[in-house]
């Protein structure tokens, strides 16, 4: 050997330590691809999903990445538009065979692309769409770690089971008729009616409407207390201006979009928000403990505060990381195959997940049993979100029954 | 099913019904005189909108006034629409009038997300959670003062087009251009000052929304088809019908999601629309050209 080698293999040995993980740096890098809506009219969520995505790819490779080797997810452009996953899908499965495909897609989407994957027999582990439908459609190589529309209302007949422990609850139903919104009533209506709840009235409005006053009133009259709402921030927001105008101040718990929009304190008067204990059921709120590291890391390099949409995608990252690690520690290639063998053999435990989940555990449908929603609520004036429910994750106690 | 909750979804869907008239004339007005369906004219009421949004973030202003202070920046618009769209399809195919206003229409929304995103804007007041109360019935002041406004600009507009020089001039123009220009008329110059009139008068509408509504860039869609009902049902050029059928529609809305109370009401809607062209091809007055 040389000087000049003998010098370089020297330096190469004294700062090796001084660098995060030398061998990562080595190894070859696991490039997976994902799809998300990052332009179109729900370019948001995609937008929100790539930054979730960067800062678990951050944390990931700084840990040592995927057995050893430095993980990338490329991130593909749909637009939301159903036509387009098909092309993007098309060209992931058939002319660049990935192994398998990370989805923060929103719904429509997702139903696409999990058809593509179905017929390809290639993994699609969707981290965004919360459909439960699609978990019945008897597809085998769809996986979804996202809640549904079953969990959504599994929590909140737990809440208003909990509300019910402080007094008398008469709850209505108040939602916007779009499958979405109508869906998940539909299953608290059963749910109410196993646990023999009578419900005081059931008022659906068109997405269209441009007055809630008689859906409201409707309500209001039926004497609820309680209101269980599913709606977009549109409606939520003429809902709300209704009821006030009716003063009309029942306990709300929200679910979808609309009632946990951020953007709610400034459409919206903010006392009123607190008068009627607005609620959302959502599926991260960014003061969990378990979510601090997420939450920070994610606020020095963005600059704000992440999103529900951010966060489904980093644990997406995760749980995508866990299938790969298990495969390559069984001393197995990244095949579609062993990819779907190794994701119904991952059980990663809540307090490691940076989502309310009680863990990630697939079952033969794709769906992650241990998927569970969180409520938060407005508080302070209307200015803050907190986790209130469930009692594993909350950060403060629910307000109470007026 | 109460007779209080019908009453309340009346009163509500009967005022309502008077700002959705205001926007219908417009576009009734523009059918009658150069004989286009504008798919674009709830797009264009929605940059009404968002210019209502503006004045009221800057001035601090009631989203009624700032609807009347955008009027002239709204004709402009009207103007340059008239002059590099409208102007070159008077005359044209249906077909033609139809693929050039729904492609301004996407060219309006496309706009307004690249400007504004997919927010959501609202104008927040004093007066949003001020009613009266009639008993047992709720009357919110925002949807009423829209209500007033809107009767008021839509009494202006009956008065202008029976008592003025220039109204002669446009009916004129509505009943037979031919002899209108025959008769000295510069039929162009009214189709052009129609149009602005028109698109300013949605920046009253505007106002009229927005001080208890809000405002996306995918509003302007529904708007529209709102619009073309109403002008189909109260026949098309028939400035009165169009406003009975804007209230019919607003009070049918509103009785509609009360009594079926499910996700059917708005079918329920267009159904009752279907059967009253059938009985009444030319509108609910019988007035309106076939449809």
């Amino acid at each position: 050997m040389n000087k000049f080698l003998q010098a370089v293999v020297g330096l190469a040995v004294a700062i090796a330590p001084l660098t995060s993980s030398p061998a990562l740096a080595q190894a070859e890098e696991i490039v997976i691809p994902a799809i998300a809506a990052m332009s179109g009219p729900v370019a948001v969520t995609g937008q929100d999903a790539q930054k979730g995505i960067a800062v678990a790819l951050e944390h990931i490779n700084a840990d040592g990445g995927v057995a050893g080797r430095p993980l990338k997810i490329q991130l593909y452009d749909t637009q939301g538009n159903p036509g387009v996953v098909r092309q993007v899908m098309e060209r992931l499965t058939r002319l660049e065979r990935a192994p398998i495909i990370l989805g923060c897609e929103i719904s429509a989407g997702t139903s696409a692309a999990a058809q593509f994957a179905e017929q390809a027999r290639v993994p699609y582990l969707n981290s965004s769409a919360v459909s439960a439908e699609l978990l019945e459609r008897g597809y085998k190589w769809y996986f979804s770690d996202q809640i549904t529309a079953d969990s959504e209302a599994s929590t909140v007949v737990s809440f208003l089971e909990h509300l019910m422990t402080q007094g008398d609850v008469v709850p209505a139903l108040l939602y916007e008729d779009s499958p979405r919104g109508a869906g998940t009533i539909e299953r608290i209506e059963v749910l109410l009616e196993e646990r023999g709840i009578e419900i005081a009235a059931s008022a659906p409005y068109s997405r269209s409407d441009r007055n809630l006053l008689p859906p409201v009133k409707r309500v209001q009259t039926s004497g609820a207390n309680v209101v269980i709402w599913a709606g977009y921030t549109e409606d939520v927001v003429t809902g709300l201006q209704a009821m006030q105008q009716l003063d009309f101040k029942p306990y709300i718990i929200g679910i979808g979009g609309g009632p946990g929009d951020v953007r709610i304190p400034q459409l919206v008067d903010r006392d009123f928000i607190e008068d009627v204990n607005l609620s959302t059921v959502d599926y991260f709120n960014p003061d969990m403990d378990r979510a601090q590291r997420f939450v920070k890391a994610y606020e020095e390099k963005h600059g704000i505060v992440p999103s529900s949409y951010a966060s489904m995608c980093y644990r997406g990252a995760y749980t995508l990381k866990a299938a790969l690690e298990k495969t390559l520690e069984a001393g197995q290639d990244l095949t579609d195959e062993n990819l779907r063998a190794a994701i119904l053999e991952i059980d990663i435990p809540g307090d490691q997940l940076i989502s309310p989940f009680s863990r990630i555990k697939f079952d033969e449908h794709g769906r992650n049993v241990g998927s569970q929603n969180l409520i938060a609520q407005w508080k302070e004036g209307g200015t803050k979100k907190v986790t209130v429910w469930p009692p594993e994750v909350a950060v403060e106690d629910p307000n109470p029954l007026n | 099913m109460s007779v209080e909750l019908l009453v309340q979804a009346a009163v509500s869907g009967f005022l309502m019904g008077g700002i959705y008239a205001l926007i219908a004339l417009a576009l009734a007005l523009v059918f009658g005189v150069m004989g286009v369906l504008n798919f674009a004219h709830g797009d264009l009421l929605m940059v009404g909108m968002y210019g209502v949004v503006i004045v009221c973030a800057y001035t601090g202003l009631s989203p009624f006034l700032a609807g009347l202070l955008i009027v002239p920046a709204m004709m402009a618009i009207g103007w340059a629409v008239f002059g590099l769209l409208i102007r070159p399809i008077v005359g044209s195919a249906p077909l033609v009038q139809a693929q050039l206003t729904i492609g301004l229409s996407f060219v309006i929304q496309s706009a307004a997300f690249l400007w504004f995103g997919a927010d959501l804007f609202n104008v927040r007041t004093e007066l949003g959670a001020s009613t009266i109360r009639l008993g047992a019935i709720v009357v919110s002041v925002p949807l009423l003062i829209g209500f007033v406004i809107a009767l008021v600009a839509s009494g202006l507009l009956a008065w202008f087009l029976s008592a003025t020089v220039w109204g002669y001039r446009i009916r004129a123009t509505a009943e037979d251009p031919v002899m209108a220009q025959l008769c000295g008329v510069t039929v162009q110059r009214v189709q052009m000052w129609v149009f602005v009139g028109a698109t300013g008068s949605l920046a009253v509408a505007a106002g009229c929304l927005m001080g208890f509504y809000h405002v996306t860039p995918v509003v302007g869609l529904q708007f529209s088809v709102l619009s073309l009902m109403i002008v189909v049902l109260g026949g098309l050029g028939d400035l009165r019908g169009a406003m009975v059928a804007a209230l019919v529609l607003g009070v049918a809305e509103a009785l509609a999601g009360a009594i079926f109370n499910s996700a059917s009401a708005p079918a329920g809607l267009y159904i009752l629309f279907g059967a009253v062209l059938l009985l009444r091809p030319h509108g609910l007055l019988g007035r309106g050209a076939t449809v």
